[in-house]
C-alpha cells in the first residue's frame, strides 16, 4: 500500500503537468485509488473464504500450520541480520539528521532579504531558495510541483541582485526553456538567495494551477493583461 | 490567619504536592508496561481474523476519504489560493475572505468525513468497531474544523487577514496554520 501511494503521488504529479492529463485525468485519478481499494476488498474477501476454510478442511489446516512452523524458524534465523539492517539504516539516517542540522546552524545567523512586487518583502537563513522564503514568510506564492522544477509555477523575474543568486542547473534551464521564460527570469524553487540586495516580480499570481504548466502560453498572456 | 494555623497550611500544601508527584512518579513507572500492554494487545487483536478485517476496512475508509477529498481540491484548490492570496483592503472583507476559506477548507473536511461514514454503512464490522470507526471520524472532522476556524480567525503572518486582533507571534503560537 505504501508503495502503490508513493507511485500515485509520483505519477500524479507528473501527470498532471502534462498537456495530455486533459484527456486521461478523469481516467487515471479515479484509478489511482481504485487499484488499493480493490486490492483491499480482494484482500478481506479472500480472508474470509481462508478463514471457512480453516475451520472445515483440518488437512488443510495441519498443512498450512506445519508451512507457518517453517516460517517461524526461518525467521528467527533472518532475525540477526534484520537487527544489522536497521542499525545500518539508523546509522545512515542519524548521519543526514546530523548533515541537515550541520548546513542549518552553521547558516543560521546569515540572513538575507528578498523584496517581492506589491511591496512584499521575505526575510530568511542564507541558501534558501526564494520560493522557500515566500513560503516561510507567508508572501502569495504559486508551486504547483511543489518545488521539483518541473512546473515552471513559480518563476520570477529578477529586478535587482542576479548575481547573487546561485546559478542555473540544468533542469531549472529544461523547465525555463518550456515554458519560454522571458530574459532575466528564474524558478523560485531553485534560486538560492546567497546575498543581500535581491529583489523579484512575481511571474505568475499565486492561484495558477496545473494548466498553466501545461499551457504557459495562455497563462502568460493573461498575467500580462 | 495565626502563625500556627498558616504553618498548618503550608503543611498541608505541601504534603498535598508531595502526593501528586509521587503519584505522577507512580503513574510514569507504570507507563513503559502499560504501554507494552497496549502494544500486545493491539497485535493480539489484529492477528485474528476479525482484527485483520476490521484494519483492512478501515484502510479501505481511508483511500475512499482521500480519494473524494483529493478530487474536490483538484477542482478547489486554485480557488483556496486566489482567496488566500487576496489581500482585504478592510475588516469587512477580510470576513468575506475568511468565510470563503471556511466554506472551502470546511467542505474538504465534511466531504472527507461524508465519504467514510457512508462506505463505513457498507461493511459488516466486527462488534464495537462500527462505533469506533464513527468516533473517529466525527473526531477528526471536529480537529480539522478547530484547526481550520483557528488558522482563518489568526491569520498569522498577515495582519490584515486577521479576524481578531493579536500580536504576530502570539498568532503563531495559537495557530497551526
Amino acid at each position: 500500500m505504501v508503495v502503490w501511494m508513493h507511485a500515485a503521488i509520483g505519477l500524479y504529479s507528473w501527470l498532471v503537468l502534462k498537456p495530455v492529463w486533459q484527456r486521461i485525468g478523469g481516467l487515471v485519478l479515479p484509478l489511482l485509488f481504485a487499484v488499493p481499494i480493490l486490492a483491499l476488498l480482494g484482500f478481506a474477501e479472500a480472508g474470509k473464504e481462508v478463514i471457512a476454510k480453516l475451520a472445515t478442511e483440518p488437512d488443510w489446516r495441519a498443512l498450512i500450520t506445519a508451512n507457518l512452523r517453517k516460517a517461524s524458524k526461518a525467521a528467527a534465523e533472518l532475525d540477526p541480520l534484520k537487527a544489522q539492517l536497521l542499525t545500518g539504516y539508523a546509522v545512515l539516517v542519524l548521519a543526514a539528521v546530523a548533515f541537515l542540522a550541520w548546513r542549518i546552524l552553521s547558516t543560521r545567523y546569515q540572513k538575507v532579504t528578498v523584496a517581492y512586487d506589491e511591496g512584499l518583502s521575505a526575510k530568511g537563513r542564507r541558501g534558501l531558495s526564494i520560493l522557500e522564503l515566500s513560503l516561510l514568510n507567508h508572501v502569495p506564492h504559486a508551486h504547483v510541483c511543489s518545488g521539483r522544477a518541473r512546473c515552471g509555477t513559480c518563476r520570477v523575474r529578477v529586478e535587482s541582485g542576479a548575481g547573487q543568486l546561485s546559478p542555473i542547473q540544468d533542469i531549472e534551464r529544461k523547465t525555463l526553456d518550456r515554458v519560454r521564460a522571458g530574459a532575466g527570469e528564474r524558478l523560485a524553487c531553485q534560486a538560492q538567495v546567497l546575498g543581500a540586495g535581491v529583489a523579484v516580480t512575481r511571474v505568475l499570481p499565486a492561484f495558477a494551477d496545473a494548466s498553466a504548466a501545461r499551457a504557459p502560453g495562455d497563462w502568460k498572456a493573461e498575467a500580462s493583461t | 490567619m495565626s502563625d500556627q494555623s498558616m504553618a498548618g497550611w503550608w503543611m498541608g500544601v505541601l504534603a498535598g504536592a508531595k502526593a501528586r508527584i509521587e503519584a505522577l512518579a507512580v503513574d510514569l513507572a507504570q507507563a513503559p508496561h502499560e504501554t507494552m500492554q497496549i502494544v500486545e494487545s493491539t497485535r493480539a487483536s489484529l492477528m485474528s481474523g476479525t482484527g485483520v478485517r476490521g484494519f483492512t476496512y478501515l484502510m479501505i475508509l481511508l483511500f475512499v476519504g482521500i480519494a473524494v477529498e483529493w478530487l474536490y481540491w483538484t477542482y478547489a484548490y486554485s480557488s483556496l489560493r486566489a482567496v488566500q492570496s487576496a489581500l482585504p483592503e478592510s475588516p469587512l472583507l477580510a470576513l468575506r475572505l475568511g468565510l470563503w476559506r471556511l466554506v472551502l477548507q470546511g467542505s474538504g473536511a465534511l466531504l472527507f468525513t461524508a465519504a467514510i461514514l457512508g462506505v463505513s454503512a457498507a461493511f459488516a464490522w466486527p462488534q464495537g468497531m462500527h462505533a469506533f470507526v464513527i468516533q473517529m471520524a466525527l473526531l477528526i472532522l471536529a480537529l480539522r474544523a478547530s484547526w481550520i476556524v483557528l488558522s482563518i480567525v489568526l491569520s498569522p503572518g498577515c495582519a490584515e487577514r486577521q479576524l481578531v486582533p493579536a500580536d504576530p507571534a502570539r498568532a503563531r503560537l495559537r495557530s497551526p496554520a
